[in-house]
Parts: C-alpha cells; structure tokens; sequence
C-alpha cells in the first residue's frame, strides 16, 4: 500500500473516531448526571395531590388502629376458646357448638386481619405514587408502582372476597337457636355474636375502601400519563 | 425558496405522523406544526440577517439583497436535504434504541423519551451525533462558501461572522420564538389553510 494511502486512511479514522469518542464521552458524562425533571403539574393540581395525601395518611392511620384492634379481638376470641374448651366450662351440650363458632370466629379473624394488612399496603402505595407526582419523580417510575397496584388488585378483592364468604359461612353457621340457650350459653353467644358483627361491618367496609381504592388508581394513571412528557434530555443546538 | 419552505414543511408533517401519539401522548397534540414551521423559517431569515450585520461589520461588501440572495439560494437546498436526511438517521436511531425524535428543520432535534444508556445505546447515538456534527458543518461550510464569495472577504473573516452570527441567534432565539409564536397568532388564519393543504 502506497504511504499515502495510509495517512488518508488515518486522517478519515481521525476525522470520525475524534467527533465519534467526543459524542461518546459527552452522552455517558451526561447519562450520568441525569436528574429527572419535575413534572410541570399546576398549582391546583399540586393542591389536590396534598388533600389526597393528607387523605390517605389519615386512612393508614384509621387502618393501621383498625388492625390493632383487630388484634384485641383475635386475643378475646381466643380467650373464649380457651374457656369453652375448658372442661369445667358450665355450658353442658352447648359447649360444643359454641366452641366450633368461636373457631370459626377466630379463623375469620385471622383472614380478616390479613385482608386489612393488603388493603393498608394498597394505600401505602398510593400515598407513593401521589407523593411521587408531588414531588416530581420520574413518570416511569410512578407507572411502575400503578401497575404494581394494578396487579396486587385481583389479588386483594380476591382474598376480601373469601373473607366475606367465609364472615357470611360463620353466620349460617352460628346456627343454634339463641332464646333455647340457657345461662350462661347465652350470654356467652352474646360476646361471640358481637365478635362476629364486628368483623362482617370491618369486611364489608374494607370492601368499599378496596373499590374505590381501585377507581383512584384509575385516576392516578390518567393523571400520570397526562402529565407533560419529559423530552428536554436530548437537546441539539440548532 | 418556496418550492424548499413547501417540501420542508411537507417532510415535518410527514414526520410528525410517523410518531404515535400513545407514545407521546399530549404532547404530539401540543405541537402546533404549523407555529413550529413558521418560527423556524423566521430564524433562519434572522440568521441571514445577522449574517449579513456581521460581514458587514468585518468590511464585506455585498448588498442586505445580494447576502439574503446568495444564502437562501443555497438553503433552499440544504434545508429540506438536511431535514429528509436528519429525519432518516433519527427515525433510525430512534427506532434502534426504542424512543421517538423530532426533527426540526435545518438541523434541531429533540427527544421525546429519554432513551436508557446502556452502552450500546450511547454508541448509537454516539454515532447519529457525529454525523450531525459533520451535517452540521456542511451547513456551516456552506453559508461561509456563499457569504466569502459574495462578500469577498478573507475566509477567517467570513467564519468570525458566521461564529458570531451563530451565538447572536442563540442569545436571541429564545425570544424571537417567543415572537415568533405572537407573529403566528397574527397570521394563522393566513398560513394555516397554507400548510394544512400539505
């Protein structure tokens, strides 16, 4: 090859490795320093995403004192198992349907509890995602934690579900016929039914709150996705 | 000069389809294509403007007629070949790294999505950006070929002007889109039936 040649070859491997490496360093230098930009959301807007939050921290902490109160009752059902299991407990042949009930009672209890446990975790996450919009956290981001909740949804309405089921099975199951009790039986059917009406107004109004935890989760993707695009990270000067 | 404002504006509608709007969202509808033409062409008329100042300041010679002249002749086929070609190499880049760019004529390009930097990805856009850079000096070769002959001035004075034309438009740009936007506003029943035709 003529030596000509090769300076030309080297002048055109100059010519596009030096702009080539330049671009190269340029975008990983920059790539590296990417600091995702705040959604330009309005006042208003800002405004209600601070009611929302205000909103939903107030319902942990009503759930979150639901749960421990759930708890107690669990602690109290079990306490009433152990005394109806007791064999000197003073309630003869209605010992033992009472005592099927109350572990009725107590395994409703227990799924209940689990009920409310996803459904505080549900709000937690969309107290996230409203934070995240306020505080201007990458659209993707947000996206990631909607179809989280997006799909923990079925899952949740699923096990509300079996609990109700299983709160109305309890009820049927209940069965004895009150006034027939003799004292004590039926004062101890009092405290197990006021245990269990507890627990059937808690899963019907967990329900509710897991439905329209659905809708806002709605609303908060169309609000995501409404938001402005970011298009500034690659800007070319001309 | 406006056989090239027609095919221009016709290559940025056709791109502007080429974007899926789920992808971008509001944003495609937020675009006034129209307004966007329009205020890039008033640029590049400013920047012949400064062009012809700045030569002008540095002892060239030619007429405000005989600089618009020269340069529009010579953008007239830059502009719209730049803008096809720009459009090809983002439409493929883009399509490569999965996001979506928007070409704005001559030579401005602008991301929609953050695209994520793996290392392959930065060596393709490495790559787009070196031959934007050498486009983009074409361009600069250009003017400063029209300007020295028409002009008759020295090549180092005709790339001082350039150079400072250059940083005048972008001191001023942000403006003159500002008043490009109020002009459009004023004229838009006059230009839009002009571009939704295309």
């Amino acid at each position: 090859m003529p030596p000509i040649a090769g300076k030309r070859i080297l002048v055109g491997l100059l010519a596009v490795g030096i702009p080539y490496g330049g671009s190269f360093f340029y975008l990983w230098n920059q790539s590296r320093n990417v600091v995702p930009p705040k959604p330009r959301l309005s006042e208003d807007a800002l405004r209600t995403l601070e009611t929302v939050e205000f909103v939903l921290n107030d319902h942990i902490t009503s759930a979150e004192a639901n749960l421990s109160g759930m708890e107690k009752d669990e602690a109290r059902t079990q306490e009433r198992i152990t005394w109806i299991s007791q064999r000197e407990s003073p309630y003869g042949p209605s010992g033992a349907p009472l005592l099927s009930w109350a572990e009725l009672i107590y395994r409703d209890g227990r799924r209940l509890e689990s009920s409310q446990k996803m459904v505080v975790q549900e709000i937690k996450l969309c107290r996230l995602v409203t934070k995240g919009l306020r505080e201007g956290i990458d659209r993707s981001e947000l996206l990631k934690t909607i179809r989280a909740l997006e799909e923990w949804a079925p899952r949740v309405q699923q096990t509300i579900e079996d609990t109700e089921l299983s709160t109305k099975k309890t009820a049927i199951g209940i069965g004895t016929n009150p006034v027939l009790l003799a004292e004590p039986a039926y004062t101890e059917w009092n405290i197990l039914s006021s245990l269990h009406y507890d627990q059937e107004s808690r899963i019907s109004s967990l329900g509710k709150i897991h439905s329209d935890l659905v809708s806002f989760v709605d609303a908060l993707k169309k609000l995501v996705d409404r938001s402005p695009p970011v298009y500034e990270t690659l800007r070319f000067p001309f | 000069m406006a056989f090239a404002f027609i095919l221009t504006s016709a290559f940025v509608l056709i791109e502007l389809r080429l974007i899926p709007e789920t992808v971008t969202g509001s944003s495609t509808r937020a675009i006034k294509k129209d307004e966007l033409i329009f205020t890039y062409w008033i640029l590049i008329l400013l920047f012949v403007a400064f062009l012809h100042a700045g030569c002008r300041l540095l002892s060239g010679r030619a007429t405000l007629r005989a600089t618009f002249t020269a340069s529009l002749r010579i953008y007239a086929f830059l502009v719209p070949g730049t803008t096809l070609l720009m459009i090809f190499l983002s439409q493929l880049v883009a399509s490569a790294i999965s996001t979506y760019w928007l070409v704005i004529p001559p030579l401005g390009v602008v991301g929609f999505k953050p695209f994520v930097p793996t290392t392959g990805n930065l060596l393709i856009v490495a790559g787009f950006v070196t031959a934007y850079f050498y486009l983009a000096l074409f361009f600069l070769m250009c003017t400063v070929w029209a300007l020295h002959a028409t002009h008759k001035l020295s090549y180092l004075r005709t790339c001082l002007a350039a150079a400072a034309s250059i940083g005048a438009l972008l001191l001023v740009k942000p403006f003159v889109i500002g008043a490009g936007r109020r002009l459009y506003e004023v004229f838009e029943p006059l230009i839009t039936p002009f571009l939704g035709g295309l």
